[in-house]
């Protein structure tokens, strides 16, 4: 090994997000305003399981807009479940894109592990 | 001849860990900027002792270790 970095995933391009809902069986996300409980908010929208609210990604910052109430409106598992798919789906994106190859692979603990071999 | 791979591990709710293998020098940071970048944001950061051998300092140590045997 030679370096190690952790990520805090942003949620900034479309393509992943679309990915990840086709993952996960849910709609394809909508750009729109999205009426939040007391708020509106404008991004690409997506309809999360069982959600009362849509969560809205706004791809400049990287930024969730959402209301769940503390898991009332919405589990939280569902949300995690988006995120870790967008992740991924990103990383085989970004090697694909690069030429590279990417193996997915997942673990016992609920991660999912990626191998891209890097073309010497 | 080593092959270079990184490995992704995403944690149940989307954080990502990035390791490299196989690389020397500061080649391997080269190799996942543009991940990390399209991924988030930087948490932290851990450099071994690989990243500050050069590929020559690590053929040495390879060559010595056969002389000694």
């Amino acid at each position: 090994m030679s370096h190690l970095v952790n990520i805090q995933t942003q949620v900034r391009d479309t393509a992943a997000i679309s990915a990840a809902c086709s993952r996960l069986n849910l709609n394809a996300p909508i750009h729109r305003t999205a009426q939040l409980f007391t708020s509106e908010a404008t991004g690409l929208a997506v309809e999360l399981r069982g959600w009362r609210f849509p969560v809205v990604c706004q791809i400049e910052t990287g930024e969730l807009k959402y209301d769940n109430f503390g898991g009332k409106w919405g589990d939280q598992i569902e949300l995690d479940r988006f995120l870790q798919a967008y992740a991924v789906e990103m990383v085989k994106l970004q090697a694909r894109r690069q030429g590279h190859t990417a193996i997915e692979q997942p673990l016992a603990d609920g991660s999912i592990r990626i191998q891209i071999a890097v073309a010497t | 001849m080593v092959s270079r791979i990184i490995n992704v591990v995403i944690s149940p709710t989307g954080e990502s860990q990035i390791k490299t293998e196989g690389f020397t020098g500061p080649r391997c940071r080269e190799a996942t900027r543009d991940l990390e970048t399209a991924l988030g944001s930087l948490k932290d950061e851990t450099l071994t002792t690989e990243y500050h051998l050069s590929p020559v300092e690590q053929t040495s140590i390879a060559e010595r270790n056969d002389v000694v045997r």
